[in-house]
């Protein structure tokens, strides 16, 4: 079923509910939108352009997604897996969405430092930034403080031509704090917390909303009007 | 003694389960059931997204019908929201709150009697709303109020990543429901004896 029959079939069966919803949850344009903020201007949109993106430039396309993920975050998993991917496959690839992702260590502990192995690997060759965070999300059960980077490395070696030790040794030392450090505390201005994913929603360069959890594509597309 | 205000006997589950579904058959206390169900689902969705629905759900100019999609893809099975563990307990718990209330008004109605037992449901809608979705990646509510105290990090240390919230909410539905049930002890609904044998 594709979104918009879904979401006809839904705003269909909910015409019973609206009777009730709709007073509680209005239904004009006196509402209060988000406040329009710039992606430039934006906490998250500082420097923006460091950090990997798929899809058009954030800061041109019709409608932009920053994602704040933790690789250690079950939701994101499932978020990407599904929702990102769907979005990818079909408004992504027609230059109608850019989606950009920052790792955002605040859930369990091996989420730092595969987030700095994240920021290691995206300095060298962004695709393989997304295929080892593909991979922290298919295998989040097998990893731990212990075992995160180690088994980081040999991933790395087996699966790309980068420099897996030099990678690992950039993570050991936090060679890369500054850009983590410069997330959380933008997802922090931002008002994400310790929530993940965190998906905050531009259309034309402006911010319309954010969401919590691991939404749907009918959720993301319906918000940013697709 | 305590344990005389606790179900700790098979008879006291069965008590549970005859008074609900004596006070359930009758149409208008099922509606009420259902609607309070549907509520308190709406309203545990929507408080995971305080942002959207401010933005978007109840504010900004979307048509009605992109409203209800976003409220209806917030709920567990329908949205993505919620792992199928999770989004099954928040059933769970909306379930128990539309039966706890639908007893507690029959109880208040018909039997013009207090309100006692009714705090279990506060406690168990207050669970409810803290437990619902994946605590460990954030719940706005839970992380909200743990943040008040400086624990925001202790849900992590939970085995089962905060869904122990829900799980509590329904001890506490379940508790609420008995002592409901237990006041109602020897009443008749609808010409059937509230007893168990």
């Amino acid at each position: 079923m594709t979104d918009r029959t879904r979401r006809d079939v839904i705003a269909a069966a909910g015409a019973t509910a609206s009777l009730t919803l709709a007073g509680c949850l209005g239904g004009g344009d006196s509402g209060t939108e988000a406040d329009a903020v710039a992606l430039a201007d934006h906490p998250l949109g500082e420097n923006l352009d460091d950090w990997p993106h798929l899809g058009p430039d954030p800061f041109e396309a019709p409608a932009t997604l920053v994602v704040l993920d933790d690789p250690s975050c079950s939701r994101c998993a499932a978020f990407h897996q599904n929702t990102i991917a769907e979005l990818e496959s079909e408004y992504v690839a027609r230059g109608e969405l850019a989606i950009a992702v920052r790792p955002y260590p605040v859930v369990y502990a091996w989420g730092e430092p595969a987030a700095h192995a994240l920021e290691a690997t995206q300095a060298r060759d962004d695709t393989a930034f997304w295929d080892l965070l593909d991979h922290y999300f298919a295998e989040q059960s097998s990893f731990g403080t212990d075992n995160v980077l180690a088994k980081t490395e040999t991933w790395l070696g087996d699966n790309t031509d980068l420099d897996a030790t030099a990678i690992v040794d950039d993570a050991r030392s936090e060679a890369f704090a500054d850009r983590i450090n410069a997330t959380l505390s933008a997802g922090e201005e931002a008002g994400a917390g310790d929530i993940t994913p965190a998906t905050f929603a531009f259309v034309d360069g402006t911010l319309k909303t954010s969401f919590n959890g691991s939404q749907s594509t009918a959720s993301i597309t319906t918000a940013l009007e697709l | 003694m305590i344990t005389e205000r606790l179900p700790t006997r098979g008879e006291d589950l069965r008590l549970i389960g005859r008074t609900m579904r004596l006070v359930l058959s009758i149409p208008a206390y099922a509606v009420f059931a259902v609607l309070a169900a549907a509520t308190s689902l709406t309203l545990f969705s929507l408080s995971q997204n305080l942002t959207l629905t401010a933005d978007l759900i109840v504010g900004g100019s979307l048509p009605l019908a992109d409203r209800l999609v976003l409220v209806v893809e917030q709920y567990p099975f329908i949205g993505t929201n919620y792992s199928p563990v999770d989004g099954a307990a928040l059933l769970l718990v909306v379930s128990l709150v539309g039966a706890n209330l639908a007893l507690v008004v029959y109880h208040l109605r018909e039997h013009d009697l207090s309100a006692a037992g009714s705090g279990g449901s506060l406690l168990g809608v207050a669970l409810g709303v803290l437990g619902a979705g994946c605590a460990a990646c954030g719940s706005a509510i839970l992380l909200g109020v743990l943040s008040l105290f400086g624990a925001s990090g202790l849900v992590l240390l939970l085995p089962l990543g905060g869904l122990e919230l829900s799980l509590l909410a329904v001890v506490a539905l379940l508790l609420s429901t008995y002592w409901v049930a237990d006041g109602m002890r020897g009443g008749e609904i609808q010409g059937c004896p509230i007893t168990v044998d």
